[in-house]
């Protein structure tokens, strides 16, 4: 096959993935001349393939191929991520909240919950903050550096006046990758109203339309779409030699390596791993811990519609732009440990008709489908603590076309959770009734866009995959870039500290390579 | 039964009539199409009972009940001949609405109901024809986004909590 890098270079840095992990690290060693060849198992899109179709683009960019569910998630589709150049940041929807300084503390703020298995990041908000600011800048993240936030949607109005109804004071159109502003060659946002299918005009960040294309324009990367890594491969001296992948054509091949780091969201990163055995590594790889694919954390989440008294046509503009970070701090007289943010959220009929009634039929339904111009929605995000038992396993006989276990993604509700989850949806009862609202509908059970936790960071080798720089414990050269590296989910949504960690890391590993020591 | 109804229903079988003698000619059996085109109809008639919108174009309905034999499920051919078999063979628009509703009812919870109004949902909902009935704009870039359609003219917020 076309490769620009030689299939036997092995002082290649091989990167499996291309979000905003992937993406990030392969642009951060290309531009100090470090040659990266990155695997990406889905196509690559151009602009011109993103049009305003859900389901369209959802069959273009997500993975489809199949993975179960067990527990309190569904049991087709548990995970939402996306197989496509550029990864989940080609769906997401932009949000760039920061995490706080006792989110990095998670075991010493809350204590030790009943049954799970909470530690502290071996890196504080102090440590991360340069990074943080740099990544805001990359990203143009409105709220910081200038950048004029955006304006007020319908939607958000409601949830703005329903706030301050109930007293909450901290509420604005949140700290978001899309601009209303021209940024960095990308358009200023036209409030088209579907992020999470592809924005048609570029003014949603993405790796697909920056990083990828900027490692590019270096000339030390060899981008490889449509290529699955199916295997890590490990020499007798315990080291990471290379991968093993299969191409577009369905014939497998083995790349050379110095490094390889693994950022495939966590159900891939996960199943890599594990399924990269050897007689060296019985449990999988890095694992010695056996902490791969345990600690697996998804947000105490819920979606709530109010159908109000008004019409608010709320599909019109950015489906997220908009946040109240009252309930962002640790205050257990609310009887639960963490905290939870409210941000706008928007969707299509087909979605909101689910959500009224998963069951419904008939005259009623489809009066209540009338209503749709009057429906408003909001959306909850909150600290969801790790359990050992919440995890990703490989399915004992059923395997993929490439011959690796398909993926068993087990998660059931802490109690915790399901506390925050019951004030959270009475502060938005409250919020929504506040304005009128004559029905608020709620959903628990859907697909979950922020997956972490399962090859998390640590100090200790026997709690941990990873030390405070994402490097494996039991491998030096076997790096994790991804979502799994986080300790805590926090209320905050996962992408910013994902893109701020891999600035950090390919310092690190930048250093390390000039050094030797990798 | 309410004469919008009967007049939707009526409108839904002309048209599988049409549209399936259409495809008749070129397949060549007219058992075999009349058997399409009672399939049709039926699944078009249940689709507009699960979700009925009289202004609604029986052209969708048409579409849904198409989608919805084009699975290629046995158990919606079994769910479809038990139909038939529990209706009498009488026409789907020829029952009272009572009827239907009491039968669509006592269907609720199996699996064949279940593929029956899952299918219908994210047929009709995805149709463009019905985004008008609901009220929701669809696609927008095509008009430059809502940044100047009302995606912030909402005028009926007060500043005092509603009792």
């Amino acid at each position: 096959m076309d490769t620009k890098f030689s299939l036997n270079d092995s002082s290649v840095v091989v990167i499996v993935g291309s979000g905003a992990g992937g993406g990030t690290l392969a642009r951060e060693l290309c531009t100090r001349g470090i040659k990266v060849v990155c695997f990406e198992a889905g196509g690559r899109l151009q602009l011109s393939d993103i049009e305003n179709n859900p389901p369209k683009m959802a069959a273009k960019m997500n993975w489809q191929d199949l993975r179960y569910g067990e527990g309190d998630v569904p049991k087709l589709n548990p995970v939402t991520s996306c197989k496509t150049v550029g990864g989940t940041t080609t769906h997401w929807t932009a949000n760039c909240p920061r995490f706080r300084d006792f989110e990095f503390a998670a075991l010493s703020t809350y204590g030790q919950l009943e049954g799970c298995n909470l530690a502290d990041w071996p890196v504080t908000l102090r440590e991360l903050s340069p990074y943080y600011d740099r990544a805001e800048s990359m990203l143009g993240v409105t709220g910081t550096h200038g950048i004029p936030r955006l304006p007020e949607s319908n939607n958000y109005k409601v949830m703005a006046a329903g706030a301050r109804n109930v007293g909450y004071r901290d509420f604005d159109t949140y700290n978001m990758a899309i601009s209303p502003i021209p940024l960095d060659g990308r358009a200023p946002c036209l409030q088209t109203g579907f992020c999470s299918s592809g924005c048609p005009i570029n003014a949603k960040w993405t790796t697909l339309f920056t990083h990828i294309p900027e490692a590019e324009g270096t000339g030390f990367f060899d981008l490889r779409p449509e290529c699955m890594v199916t295997q890590v491969i490990t020499d007798d001296a315990g080291r990471a030699s290379g991968v093993r992948f299969v191409d577009k054509a369905g014939n497998a091949h083995e790349q050379k390596a110095r490094v390889v780091c693994v950022a495939g969201n966590v159900v891939e990163t996960t199943r890599l791993l594990l399924h990269s055995k050897t007689a060296n590594f019985p449990n999988g790889l890095a694992n010695r811990s056996d902490q791969v694919g345990r600690n697996y954390m998804r947000h105490a989440a819920t979606v709530a519609l109010g159908l109000m008294p008004g019409e608010v046509h709320f599909y019109k503009g950015t489906q997220t732009a908009g946040v109240i970070r009252d309930e962002v701090r640790h205050d257990t007289t609310r009887g639960f440990s963490g905290g939870y943010q409210f941000h706008t959220l928007s969707m299509g009929p087909e979605r909101v008709a689910a959500i009224m009634n998963p069951n419904g039929w008939g005259k009623d339904y489809a009066s209540q489908l009338r209503k749709y111009k009057n429906v408003a929605g909001i959306a909850i995000n909150g600290e969801d603590p790790p359990e050992k038992t919440n995890r990703i396993t490989l399915h004992p006989t059923e395997k993929d076309k490439f011959g690796m276990p398909v993926a068993v993604v087990s998660y059931r509700f802490h109690k915790n959770t399901l506390a925050m989850l019951k004030h959270a949806q009475g502060r938005v009862e409250l919020l929504f009734r506040s304005l009128g609202a004559t029905n608020v509908f709620f959903a628990t059970h859907f697909g979950a866009t922020h997956n972490m936790g399962t090859a998390r960071m640590g100090l200790n080798a026997a709690t941990s995959v990873c030390n405070k720089w994402g490097q494996t414990h039991d491998i030096k050269n076997l790096f994790v870039s991804d979502g799994s590296l986080f300790v805590s989910s926090a209320s905050a949504n996962p992408t910013l500290t994902i893109v701020a960690l891999a600035l950090r890391q390919s310092e690190y590993l930048a250093q390390q390579m000039r050094s030797g020591a990798v | 039964m309410s004469s919008t109804r009967r007049t939707v229903l009526v409108a839904i079988s002309q048209l599988a009539a049409v549209s399936t003698l259409a495809g008749c000619g070129r397949r060549g059996s007219s058992d075999a199409a009349q058997a399409r085109e009672s399939d049709v109809e039926l699944l078009a008639g249940l689709a507009y009972d699960l979700l009925p919108f009289p202004e609604l174009s029986p052209a969708s309905y048409l579409n849904a009940a198409q989608q919805m034999l084009d699975l290629d499920s046995a158990e919606v051919v079994a769910g479809l001949a038990k139909l038939r078999e529990v209706s009498r063979d009488t026409a789907w628009r020829e029952l009272p609405e009572g009827e239907r509703l009491a039968l669509l009812s006592s269907w609720e919870g199996n699996s064949f109901f279940g593929v029956l109004r899952a299918n219908t949902m994210r047929t009709l909902l995805r149709d463009p024809a019905t985004f008008a009935i609901v009220g929701y704009g669809g696609p927008s870039i095509q008009l430059g986004g809502y940044l100047s359609r009302g995606f912030d003219d909402i005028d009926w917020l007060t500043a005092a909590p509603r009792k």
